[in-house]
């Protein structure tokens, strides 16, 4: 079974001139980390929002593990399978108190007490943040409190992870801590969507869909994108750093192929000026 | 326009319990024509250090001269002077499209140029306002009676910017300008305030996280560690030491990491930016 299956699937918000996505269809599977990525208004979080059943597609089906999320009933089981953790972390805070706000989640679905408990365990030690567990939300730092955020998602014990630009407003520190976390919680099973603008984060998915006014452009490999120079103009995206340096190098007719991390890049140029 | 911090301190909550040190003895020259790099993990004091810029947090202790202006002095003449050089040192917010509030593009760019020129003719704001939201690039007869709100992200940003370069600063400073938009949105905003800088504001101050963007934009940078500035210099000097950087909590460019990695092998010595680094270590690849 697909975690998520997505049928011709096309959406309109109210008032709004176009569609926000059109007749889009597509799969994801189980335990997959896949990066969603575009141009702004390109449909991204449109996207998010359907799979988790925030909106209902205008025509189309969305499936998560097999339910509709038109079918009102399944709705509930539906945002508990499927977690957001959207860009600002100051609009994520519900309590004061890091424990308290990840104990939200699970309060609201009415988890007993004694399972509450453990689920704050749980989710606190797989997103690293423990040692905050009774300090102030407000007092964290940016990074510190999207993986807070995490943690009141992974309370509902979601199978599915949505990050939503959730690293865009972090300094580099922040962002690797997130995405560390994201990558062990991945490693264990959880299939992981992440919307982002970061070239560098796409890179260790195990694929990327890239959006274009609403519709897939492109469905494969991070190394297939980056190879194709015509879908990266036409969606308007950049090549990571490490390829871009790997092109100038290629003008100045030294061809190292096309590595997407500076590991593969130094690698590669460390193989160059030994065996010369 | 040069910007000269002596043993700049400050703290959040003087006096009381929670006092927070965020700038610690900082002494700092900005010469007039920078484009000048702020960086520094969350928490490490370059927003207090930029805010005190265009005197939105009043001088605790130290000195700050900007042109011939000195904050420190606190007597009416400088309290008079302050709307001087509010105008003269423009300030331009992390997402400054939040800000924007008025019914037309028009009116929010115009709204800074009327406070600044209170006895202007209307004929000399329409000049100002026309000129800023050209020079953004967006075209001023298609967007004037817009509402701002009905624009793209990316366009939201370049009317915030406006409305602060209306006003024709001498002194742009942008807190992490790029934040949130997308490549093709970055790469636009990096060509603007380049043009920006040669035209308009003879100096320019940026607050960014990525250090790949001040090695190739910056032609100066300082960096900021736990209210310090802990290093100072062009992008060459800064990041030629690159256990401060780390120490920092910041990551070094791409090219400052492939330089270090392949030192044992060769040196490279390259300005950091991505052409000059890719032609200096082909010229090593075929020399060898």
């Amino acid at each position: 079974m697909f975690a998520v299956k997505l049928e011709n699937v096309t959406f309109k918000y109210e008032g709004a001139k176009r569609v926000a996505v059109e007749n889009v269809s597509l799969t994801i599977n189980e335990g997959e980390f896949v990066a969603v990525i575009g141009a702004n208004a390109s449909g991204k979080s449109t996207l998010a929002k359907l799979i988790n059943g925030l909106i209902a597609p205008l025509s189309g089906k969305v499936e998560v593990f097999g339910a509709d999320t038109s079918d009102s009933s399944k709705l509930f089981e539906i945002r508990k399978s499927c977690g957001i953790v959207f860009q600002n972390p100051d609009n994520q805070m519900v309590a004061s108190i890091v424990e308290d706000d990840v104990a939200f989640g699970p309060e609201n679905i009415g988890v007993e007490r004694e399972e509450i408990g453990r689920r704050i365990d749980f989710a606190l030690k797989a997103s690293g943040t423990e040692a905050f567990r009774s300090q102030m939300a407000s007092r964290l730092s940016g990074g510190q409190k999207q993986r807070v955020a995490i943690a009141g998602v992974l309370a509902i014990k979601p199978k599915i992870l949505i990050l939503d630009e959730s690293t865009s407003m972090l300094d580099p520190r922040g962002r690797r801590e997130v995405m560390d976390v994201v990558r062990s919680l991945n490693k264990e099973k959880m299939t992981v969507i992440v919307i982002t603008h970061y070239m560098d984060e796409v890179v260790d998915c195990d694929r990327a869909i890239v959006l274009k006014s609403g519709n897939v452009l492109f469905n494969g490999t991070p190394k297939q994108l980056f190879q194709s120079d015509e879908v990266i103009k036409k969606a308007g995206l950049e090549l990571p750093v490490p390829t871009k340096i790997a092109l100038k190098l290629k003008e100045n007719g030294v061809d190292v192929g096309l590595p997407l991390t500076k590991e593969e890049l130094e690698e590669r140029l460390w193989t160059l000026l030994q065996k010369n | 326009m040069d910007v000269i911090a002596k043993e700049l301190t400050y703290h959040y909550n003087k006096g009381a319990k929670f006092a927070v040190l965020a700038l610690d003895n900082v002494s700092i020259s900005i010469a007039e024509g920078e484009f000048f790099g702020v960086i520094g993990h969350t928490g490490s004091g370059k927003s207090t250090f930029i805010q005190h810029l265009n005197a939105l947090i009043p001088v605790e202790s130290g000195s700050l001269v900007i042109g011939g202006y000195d904050l420190s002095i606190r007597d009416k003449k400088t309290k008079k002077s302050l709307p001087e050089v509010r105008k003269k040192v423009g300030m331009v917010f992390q997402y400054p499209e939040y800000q924007l509030f008025a019914e037309t593009v028009y009116d929010d760019v115009a709204f800074g140029v009327k406070n600044f020129n209170k006895s202007a003719d209307k004929s000399i704001i329409d000049q100002k306002v026309r000129k800023a939201i050209e020079i953004v690039g967006l075209d001023y007869d298609a967007v004037k009676d817009e509402s701002p709100f009905s624009l793209s992200g990316g366009q939201k940003r370049r009317v915030a910017i406006a409305g602060v370069i209306a006003v024709e600063p001498e002194i742009l400073v942008l807190d992490e300008p790029c934040a949130g938009l997308d490549p093709q949105g970055k790469t636009a905003l990096w060509k603007l305030l380049h043009e920006i800088h040669s035209t308009t504001a003879k100096t320019v101050i940026i607050v960014s996280h990525d250090m790949n963007d001040v090695a190739e934009q910056c032609t100066k940078a300082a960096m900021f560690d736990g209210g310090k500035m802990v290093a100072v210099g062009t992008p060459k000097e800064l990041f030629s030491d690159a256990e401060l950087i780390e120490r920092a909590g910041l990551e070094v460019p791409v090219t400052c990491y492939l330089t270090n990695k392949l030192k044992g092998l060769c040196e490279i010595d390259s300005d950091f930016k991505a052409d000059d680094f890719a032609r200096k270590t082909a010229e090593k690849i075929r020399n060898q």
